[in-house]
């Protein structure tokens, strides 16, 4: 979430007299400064005779005096911003007093600011009746930096006057200056700058270049104070999500994808900071307004998805991916529900959105080995699924947060076989989270004795492979190593036992599709699953390739 | 024979009827057994009985059976979600027009289906054989373990083997590419009693099986009973089959391969990438040979007797046959060209071999051409024939010469008739001289050496050479006559012209004479007067001198009498020439007193002048009289003629005497020409060419004689 305020500032010219200090380089000072720093942040004597060996104290005080005199620090001797300052750059006020040139602006944000200023020689030709009354007084004692020349830094120390009546020589300016300010709620940080330009007295119009100054905002707050203002025309500011909650018609596909979405407050104050018209909010997060709203975003979103990647997909897939576009978005805690399979099938079909249709009702009518009605029936969002009452003797079925530990899983797919070597056949093996659970997978292994686990898997890139090597202690094999342009689609694991035959498992989903949720896990952690079913395969059911691992061949 | 020599047709008919084939298919199509009835295996003409309401269909399409077409269509209607799997290319807008307002069909097409079938909840069925046209095809009832394993391999080919897919519901059918798959589908394995198995797949035949072999070889073992399509080949192995005791049949049921046993059962469908293995149960077993029980249209035997197989319809198939033929009841066989030894063999002469009919000929009829020995092509003429034709021709234009002789000579005789009649009776002997040598030249012209032969050729020409000789002397003896007559006229003509010069010689004679006497009387009168004016002139001229200036102005001295003819002959000149007299001119423009003078001297030259001529004329009859008087007395004497014989008309040559035609020694040849045909030559090979029947014998006798080889004309 982010957010840009930008005003006009009016921009004041006069030829005043002043008293100004400009800060040159003085390293005596800069070296008194750090020895301040060396003592506590304060200017005392024997800070002082630190670094001046033989001074006395009459003298350190002498110094300490001129130093508060410059405004380093205050008359106690605490080092102020503008000595710490002397510490780092050993660039030090220098005062003197004179006709200056001065450009000044004024708002809440950046104050009375001189933005400029340039030295003026003293001249008769002006007229008395010319002077006036000053527009604006700039702060004194602040340490600006000149828009034009950054490298011009200086401070007002006075303006002295007669009577305290501070006249000066107006001027006609063509000057133009814009404050900008731009806010990321999410990074937490803001940074105001001023645009434009700015003539000299004696040359043409020069461009500001004025360096990003921070403001410090506490922007949650600030966006607290909008949701409960202009914000909420556009939906409920949910300030303990941090999201806006809206409706969800009107939302646009992307930003349904993105559950973000960008206002324009016509109004906006930030307190304390002055009012903005016309506040472009960019990127607000946003979720459902309520459960139904939830479940309709929900379900645009899968059909975005199975429209974009046409493919069938198998009531697994379907469940799967359904977890995927909804868990760990705002629908979440809404807990959206996937239909039925009937129940979606005939959705689309009502819908004549036949490519949907048939790519969620082919895979379940002409699945190889069927769809059990758990598999068919709704899938809610965070609700642990139950898992069948009784075990088939060739399939696996891990449940849908079903806190099944990697312990278990593994268990269940060696089938109590001492395995002597095992392969997981896995085009998608990417990213911390699966080389986390990968981790996991060759634990549990290792804890039922295979020692090696081979990997057969599509990387994307070298770094990949090499993690996946450290994990497993085996070079990953590529798929178009492996199988050419005619890699499986499922993945599977295939046990190789120290005796008896080997055998296969084909799986809807990946065993490393599996979170802890924890920060240290183990095989015992329950694992936050999307659902898997494994049945299991004789090798000559397996892809030839396959089969040929069981009988020595790529290993 | 008769007529001109040319090519003969001959035909010969044979029979055939106890001709055996070693091996041979022979059967009717038309002779069709019913077929039994049968429960699982029957002939399916397309209809459904029942349709099952909200379960999934999953349909095979081969494409072409209507059984299977009727259940999708059923089911499509009805509601039901049907999966059809189809061949590449299939989809038309016939099916459309079926099932395009059905929302639920999705059709996946691969490569190729292995079989037409419909798997639904209570049943399955597949459909094998039937042809658009044809019979019904067949339907196989599937029990269950049947309708897994198709299941599996339907599921196996749906979703792993897809190229493309559409469904209904949309206003077309639109073909895409066949989306991702859900799952890896296990391929059926080896066990399933439905597999599919290698298209080269043959079917596993034992002994004494009843076995269907639709397209493949015949089976290595010895079945009971064998089906198997009828063709040409493997005969050799159906032969062992057949003497091991199997009964070989054929009729088109358009079942699958087949293989039954007493408990067992294979059928095996037809594929180009895969053939379908279903593994019979009992019933269907049962089924199976009870069709196969029914008789057979085709059988295949050992040493099939054609005289037995003549009812209509049976056709063959022969080993090697690409189809089936019925018997030929007979069977022409053109042997084409058969070449003759000779002339006289032309009409027994048949061709070396006979070819050998086709097997299914009940009769063969041979028919072959006999060509007759011919004249090679580029043969030419004998030498022999172009000697007798320049013998001939010589003996032709000697003749010719001769008869132009006499027709010359009777010109001849003619022209001294009309000229000399005192040659009559002469002429009358030349005559009668002619008419022999004519009539020897006629009977002459009535032959030829080459007819006369080498015998009778030299008396022809010592005949010609004596004939020649007494027309050279005829035509001598005319010209002796002609001469001696133009002599005599000759003579006769110069002694008359003798005479009428030596007459007028002597009549001019006498008048020359007269002439000269009259000149020489004249003559001194004249010279007289000429000297008197002579002297008158010389007087005048000798005063005038006088008279004149000294000698120098004086003129020319006065001349003699000679100076006076030469002046006269100057004023003769200057009479021709008056501009150029200027002295004369001058000499008349004197006085007066002059023109006495001048007038005498005019008259001396005149005088002259006349005494002149008379002289020359008086010379001139001298000379005359001289040769008139030796005319007069000139005496005869003949001069012959430089040319006594006349000249011939123009253009007709003046007969020239030739001699007889040349006889060397070896200018009659030694051989006769032939009695009949033409003498050829080729390569050194003499031919006699005959182009009729009727010169063969003589034709035979002259090709003997001439040791020559007696031959049709090259076109023949």
């Amino acid at each position: 979430m982010r957010a840009e305020l930008s005003c006009e500032l009016g921009v004041e010219r006069f030829a005043v007299f002043a008293e100004m200090a400009w800060l040159e380089r003085r390293p005596e000072l800069g070296l008194v400064c750090r020895a301040a720093r060396a003592h506590e942040d304060r200017l005392t004597p024997a800070a002082v005779q630190s670094v001046l060996p033989g001074l006395g104290d009459a003298g350190a005080r002498n110094v300490i005096d001129w130093c508060a005199r410059l405004g380093l620090c205050d008359r106690g001797g605490g080092l102020t911003k503008l000595g710490f300052e002397v510490a780092e750059t050993e660039e030090a006020p220098v005062p003197e007093q004179g006709v200056y040139e001065l450009w000044c602006a004024e708002h809440p944000l950046l104050g009375r600011r001189v933005l400029a200023a340039e030295r003026l020689a003293s001249t008769r030709d002006a007229r008395f009746e010319h002077v006036a009354r000053l527009p604006l007084a700039p702060d004194r004692g602040v340490l600006f930096r000149s828009v034009v020349d950054p490298r011009q830094r200086f401070v007002l120390r006075d303006l002295p006057s007669n009577h305290g009546q501070v006249g000066c020589l107006r001027r006609d300016t063509r000057a133009a200056c814009r404050l900008v300010w731009s806010l990321d709620f999410e990074a937490g940080h803001d940074a105001w700058q001023l645009g434009g330009k700015l003539e000299s007295h004696d040359s043409a119009m020069r461009p500001l270049a004025h360096q990003p100054e921070v403001a410090g905002l506490d922007l949650w707050a600030l966006a607290d104070h909008w949701g409960a203002g202009p914000l909420a025309a556009f939906g409920r500011w949910q300030a303990s999500g941090r999201r806006l909650a809206v409706a969800f018609a009107g939302l646009d596909d992307a930003e349904q994808q993105a559950f973000r979405k960008t206002f324009t407050l016509p109004q906006a104050d930030v307190p304390g900071k002055g009012s903005y018209t016309n506040v472009v909010l960019k990127d607000v997060p946003i979720g459902p307004a309520s459960d139904a709203e939830a479940q309709r975003w929900g379900m645009a979103r899968l059909d975005r998805h199975l429209h974009a990647r046409p493919a069938y997909r198998s009531r697994a897939e379907v469940r799967r991916l359904f977890a995927e576009l909804t868990e760990g978005t705002p629908l979440e805690r809404h807990a959206p529900t996937l239909p039925t399979h009937e129940a979606l099938a005939q959705r689309y079909l009502q819908a004549k959105r036949r490519d949907l249709f048939w790519s969620v009702a082919a895979p379940v009518d002409l699945a190889p080995r069927g769809c059990s009605p758990e598999e068919l029936a709704p899938l809610r969002i965070g609700a642990a699924e139950v898992a069948p009452a009784t075990e088939e003797r060739d399939v696996v079925r891990v449940p849908y947060r079903g806190d099944w530990s990697m312990r278990r899983v593994v268990e269940r797919l060696l089938t109590g076989v001492a395995p002597r070597r095992v392969l997981l056949c896995d085009r998608h093996v990417r990213g911390p989270e699966d080389f986390a659970s990968l981790r996991l997978y060759a634990q549990a292994l290792r804890h039922f004795g295979s020692p090696a686990l081979d990997v057969w898997t599509e990387p994307d890139d070298a770094a990949q492979v090499r993690q996946i090597e450290t994990i497993t202690g085996q070079r990953p094999r590529t798929y178009g190593e492996m199988f050419g342009r005619a890699g499986p689609h499922d993945r599977f694991f295939l046990v190789l036992p120290e005796a008896g035959p080997g055998f296969g498992w084909q799986m809807s989903n990946s065993p490393l599709d599996a979170r802890a949720d924890v920060p240290a896990p183990d095989i015992e952690t329950p694992l936050r699953h999307r659902g898997l079913i494994a049945v299991r395969m004789a090798p000559e059911q397996l892809p030839q390739r396959l089969a040929q691992w069981i009988t020595g061949g790529g290993r | 024979m008769k007529g001109t020599i040319q090519r003969i047709a001959r035909e010969r008919l044979e029979r055939r009827d106890d001709a055996c084939l070693p091996t041979a298919w022979f059967g009717d199509d038309g002779a069709l057994a019913p077929e039994p009835a049968t429960a699982t295996v029957f002939r399916d003409h397309g209809g459904v009985t029942t349709v099952d309401h909200g379960a999934p269909v999953s349909i095979l399409l081969t494409g072409e059976h209507p059984g299977a077409l009727a259940e999708l269509v059923a089911h499509a209607e009805a509601g039901a979600r049907v999966y059809v799997l189809a061949p590449a290319g299939w989809g038309t807008d016939k099916l459309v027009a079926w099932i395009g307002h059905c929302p639920t069909v999705l059709i996946r097409r691969v490569p190729e289906v292995p079989v037409s079938a419909v798997l639904r909840a209570g049943a399955a069925k597949i459909w094998a054989g039937g042809r658009h046209g044809g019979a019904a095809p067949w339907c196989l009832r599937l029990d269950a373990a049947q309708a897994d394993a198709l299941r599996q391999i339907f599921l196996r080919l749906f979703w792993h083997d897809a190229v493309d897919e559409a469904w209904t519901g949309d206003k077309q059918l639109v073909f895409r590419p066949a989306a991702e798959r859900p799952f890896d589908v296990p391929p059926v394995g080896n066990g399933a009693c439905v597999r599919l198995v290698a298209a080269e797949t043959r079917l596993d035949v034992v002994r004494g099986a009843v076995a269907h072999v639709s397209a493949d070889a015949p089976p290595d073992a010895v079945p009971r009973r064998l089906w198997i399509a009828p063709s040409g080949d493997h005969h050799d192995r159906l032969a062992a089959l057949r003497r091991g005791g199997a009964e070989i049949g054929w009729t088109a049921l358009d079942l699958p391969d087949l293989a039954l046993v007493a408990d067992a059962g294979v059928a095996l469908l037809p594929g180009a990438r895969a053939r379908l293995r279903v593994d019979l149960d009992a019933a269907q077993r049962a089924d199976l040979e009870r069709i196969l029980a029914q008789p057979p249209t085709w059988r295949f035997d050992l040493d099939v007797r054609l005289g037995d197989r003549t009812q209509p319809g049976v056709r063959f198939r022969l080993p090697g046959a690409g189809a089936a033929v019925a018997l030929e009841p007979e069977q022409k066989i053109e042997v084409g060209q058969v070449q003759a030894e000779q002339l006289r063999l032309v009409p027994q002469t048949t061709p070396a071999s006979w070819p050998a009919p086709q097997p299914l000929a009940l009769a063969v009829r041979y028919r072959w051409t006999v060509v007759p020995p011919r004249l090679p092509t580029g043969a030419e003429e004998d030498p022999l024939v172009g000697r007798w034709r320049k013998l001939d021709a010589d003996w032709v234009a000697t003749l010719a010469r001769l008869r132009d002789a006499l027709g010359d000579a009777e010109n001849h005789r003619g022209r001294l008739r009309a000229a000399f009649s005192r040659l009559l009776s002469e002429l009358l002997g030349f005559q009668q001289a002619h008419e022999k040598l004519r009539k020897q030249l006629d009977a002459l012209a009535t032959e030829t050496p080459s007819a006369a032969g080498p015998k009778g050729a030299p008396t022809l020409l010592d005949r010609l050479t004596a004939l020649a000789d007494e027309v050279r002397k005829l035509q001598g003896d005319l010209d002796d006559a002609e001469r001696k007559a133009r002599e005599q006229q000759e003579r006769e003509k110069q002694e008359a012209a003798w005479e009428a010069r030596v007459k007028t010689a002597e009549r001019e004679l006498a008048a020359r004479r007269a002439q000269l006497g009259e000149l020489e009387s004249r003559r001194p009168g004249l010279a007289t007067e000429l000297a008197a004016i002579a002297a008158e002139v010389a007087r005048a001229d000798k005063d005038a001198k006088s008279s004149a200036p000294p000698d120098s102005d004086r003129g020319p001295p006065r001349p003699g009498k000679a100076e006076a003819n030469k002046r006269a002959d100057k004023s003769q000149d200057r009479r021709a020439r008056p501009n150029q007299h200027t002295d004369d001119s001058n000499a008349d423009k004197t006085t007066e007193s002059e023109k006495p003078h001048q007038d005498r001297r005019v008259r001396e030259r005149r005088l002259s002048d006349e005494l002149t001529k008379l002289d020359r004329d008086r010379e001139r009859l001298k000379s005359e009289v001289v040769a008139l008087a030796r005319q007069a007395a000139e005496p005869f004497s003949f001069t012959p003629p430089t040319t006594l014989l006349a000249r011939p008309a123009a253009g007709t040559g003046r007969f020239v005497p030739i001699d007889a035609p040349p006889r060397p020694a070896n200018a009659i040849p030694e051989e006769a020409l032939p009695e009949a045909g033409h003498l050829r030559r080729h390569r050194g090979q003499r031919f006699l060419v005959i182009d009729t029947w009727d010169l063969l014998a003589a034709g035979e006798a002259a090709a003997s004689r001439l040791d020559a080889r007696l031959v049709a004309p090259e076109q023949a």
